[in-house]
């Protein structure tokens, strides 16, 4: 487990890069990242529903994002997107198109609605968090932890 | 304040926020603040995924809307135009000053291409060996990252619709994954393929579209989430098309 969410923490920093988030924030949203994919991994294993547990593993992530875009002065999509990569459900939707293929109709319609799902579960922990008040989370401005120079800025 | 030169300002800062990945109603709300503290009692904006309207509601009536067809996505562009309005807004930087940094923003490059490579090898590396697959797997995940992402870079320099690079995305990682698989590496192709299409599955999309949803913009939503079902599909066309072609010529995936 512990190599999986190492392996969590470098793939979202890397798939994060490919998007152009401020070299400042990589080690911060790696950090988020591996926590969403390891409360998923404990949830999955206490549970045995991938669906309860992205459900929270993505309440968690959009949590800690929300969080940082106070503590760093960012725009939230800026996190958002390389956070819940580990989230999204893309092996389903690869899944659904080789039953496809393979011509096993009741299979793809099975995993097609799977992955709909997983998708629509994920949107609603998203939203829900999303929808809590600045209030909340207006303390972590204090943390103050942004950086001296212009943020954005890399090499 | 020049009616024309605010319309400038917002509309310049509102394409390079649209053109680059940020959600409507953050550039609707980012734009008002603009023009408001220009001194423009009533601005109203309307942005979709496609364009951007900006009015100032004075005698004059000035207007201005502007077709943003690009689509890429560079965060650090986003986090520069919001530092760039909240200096402008709390009065930090004059109107002319601002107009100057928005059309440094809009040239900034974008991380090297070979960094990007590497990345996208790196993320598909890791993806695989967190969906399970063994480390030849994994191994076989890296060169597709790489190379799918040197193929939609190169697509998307080209302005190529984003369906149809999105399905040579799809075709290039089934085909170099069925090739890698007959040459000796890797086991599994289903581990393979998981790990390599997650750069390009739409999961930024799909975050925005639900973004918008939930501040009620059902249109700018709606779309996006169109879009990122469109872009699954070509995934899976290009993946689907692949495979089949292969088993047509040689009977089965594996020879």
């Amino acid at each position: 487990m512990a190599v999986s969410v190492l392996m969590a923490f470098i793939a979202t920093i890397t798939f994060s890069v490919l998007f152009n988030v401020p070299r400042q924030e990589l080690v911060f949203i790696g950090v988020a990242g591996a926590l969403g994919w390891l409360a998923y991994l404990l949830i999955v294993d206490a549970t045995g529903s991938p669906s309860i547990a992205t459900f929270f593993a993505s309440m968690l992530v959009t949590f800690v994002i929300r969080i940082l875009t106070y503590a760093r002065k960012m725009p939230i999509p800026v996190f958002l997107i390389g956070g819940l990569i580990s989230l999204v459900p893309g092996a389903g939707i690869y899944n659904t198109m080789y039953a496809l293929i393979s011509e096993d109709l009741s299979g793809a319609a099975i995993l097609g609605l799977d992955t709909l799902r997983l998708f629509g579960v994920m949107c609603i922990g998203i939203m829900l968090v999303l929808s809590l008040p600045h209030k909340l989370f207006r303390f972590a401005g204090a943390f103050n932890i942004t950086p001296k120079g212009k943020p954005g800025e890399h090499a | 304040m020049e009616h024309n030169q605010a319309l400038s300002i917002a509309l310049l800062a509102g394409e390079i926020m649209l053109a680059n990945g940020a959600e409507t109603h953050r550039i609707e709300d980012t734009l008002k603040r603009i023009l408001l503290s220009l001194g423009f009692a009533r601005a109203e904006t309307f942005v979709t995924a496609t364009g951007i309207f900006v009015s100032l509601g004075n005698e004059s009536g000035s207007s201005g809307i502007k077709r943003v067809n690009a689509r890429s996505y560079h965060m650090q562009k986003i986090a520069r135009v919001n530092e760039v309005s909240r200096q402008l807004t709390a009065g930090k930087i004059t109107p002319a000053l601002a107009m100057e940094a928005l059309e440094t923003i809009a040239l900034m490059p974008p991380y090297k291409l070979w960094i990007r490579m590497l990345c996208s090898g790196i993320a598909c590396f890791c993806f695989c060996l967190m969906f399970g697959g063994g480390l030849s797997d994994c191994g076989a995940a890296f060169i597709n990252g790489v190379i799918v992402c040197a193929v939609t870079n190169y697509l998307n320099g080209r302005y190529v619709s984003s369906f149809l690079t999105n399905l040579f995305g799809g075709a290039v990682i089934s085909g170099i994954t069925v090739a890698l698989l007959n040459a000796g590496l890797g086991h599994s192709m289903e581990n393979i393929i998981f790990g390599a299409i997650m750069p390009l599955v739409p999961g930024i999309t799909m975050t925005n579209g639900i973004r918008d949803i939930l501040e009620g913009d059902f249109l700018s939503g709606g779309s996006r989430m169109a879009e990122a079902l469109i872009i699954a599909v070509a995934i899976a066309v290009g993946i689907g098309t692949v495979l089949q072609l292969w088993a047509a010529f040689f009977g089965s995936v594996t020879i």
